[in-house]
């Protein structure tokens, strides 16, 4: 399986994402830097962690211009798959290719906590074989972490059924009333109504080894590259 | 030519930043502080020889990426000759 990652400058997360996805023979992995106007021939590509041009404006907001992203878009148009983790989440709403907006978080502070996250329905068609509840310890590091959707754009993602993550305690408990970092309905996770395009806020590539205090990411991830 | 634009978070989109400056301001002492926004001043100095056509290019730098439709609004506050 070919997967290609954009680098833009600032995204902080390649070596990681390179290193736990060294942990699947099958990945022959590629690297391409933001300026690139081609995407290489692949089956997969992921945008990464990170801060991109430092978060500047708003994050994700410059790396949309990067020549990389004309491709990228009419990959994901023309239904090729795309995985965008943390900065790179926050890059797809701004390419409108996820809905939704990031405000800095709730507590106005960095986040750098270790999140239970669960999974809304089974078959989805980018998450191969995990079923409905599944709960996965991921950790999440960011600023900008409050995600925001609009009634309207809250209105198209329940009728995608877009909503595969969501923020919970341990035991997939969910706060109605009281939405982890102020996000709408403890969202976590998106994809798109095409189902092609993923995104995840929490960090998979940071929980492959139990050294990391959760393996969970390395089931996200096979999930991910078997489907 | 310089333009400068203010960009301000909607109305209703939470501004933590304001919320903190307004609290820290009412112990402060100035208690007829009722809101605070804080927002963005973005200065651009820009080569044309006059202004034709250029409240609406800058219409379309702000729609294109500066703004975030759905969270800010601008206001392009000038458009003035270099001094």
């Amino acid at each position: 399986m070919k997967v290609t990652v954009i680098e833009f400058p600032g995204s902080t997360g390649v070596s990681e994402l390179e290193l736990a996805l060294s942990g699947f023979p099958e990945v022959e992995l590629e690297r391409t830097w933001h300026q690139d106007r081609r995407l290489p021939k692949c089956d997969l590509v992921i945008l990464p962690g990170g801060h991109s041009y430092q978060d500047s404006l708003r994050p994700g907001a410059l790396a949309k211009l990067s020549p990389a992203c004309n491709p990228l878009r009419k990959w994901a148009k023309d239904g090729g798959r795309v995985l965008g983790i943390g900065n790179g989440f926050q890059i797809l709403t701004e390419l409108e290719l996820l809905p939704g907006t990031f405000f800095p978080n709730l507590s106005g502070h960095f986040l750098n906590q270790q999140t239970c996250i669960r999974l809304e329905r089974s078959n989805v068609a980018m998450l191969n074989g995990l079923v409905e509840k599944e709960i996965f310890s991921l950790p999440l590091c960011c600023q900008f972490g409050r995600y925001v959707l609009t009634q309207r754009e809250q209105e198209q993602i329940a009728e995608s059924q877009g909503i595969v993550f969501r923020y919970t305690d341990e035991r997939g408990g969910v706060s109605e009333d009281n939405p982890f970092n102020g996000c709408t309905k403890n969202i976590a996770g998106v994809v798109s109504a095409a189902g092609n395009v993923l995104g995840i806020l929490a960090r998979p590539e940071r929980a492959i080894d139990p050294l990391q205090g959760s393996v969970d990411g390395a089931k996200f991830l096979n999930a991910i590259l078997s489907s | 030519m310089r333009a400068t634009i203010l960009i301000k978070n909607k109305n209703n989109v939470v501004d933590l930043a304001g919320e903190a400056v307004a609290e820290r301001a009412k112990e402060a002492g100035y208690s007829e502080i009722k809101r605070v926004r804080i927002g963005k001043v973005v200065d651009i100095d820009l080569e044309v020889g006059d202004d034709t056509g250029l409240k609406q290019r800058l219409g379309d730098l702000c729609r294109s990426f500066l703004v975030h439709p759905n969270s800010e609004d601008f206001v392009i506050l000038e458009i003035a000759k270099d001094e």
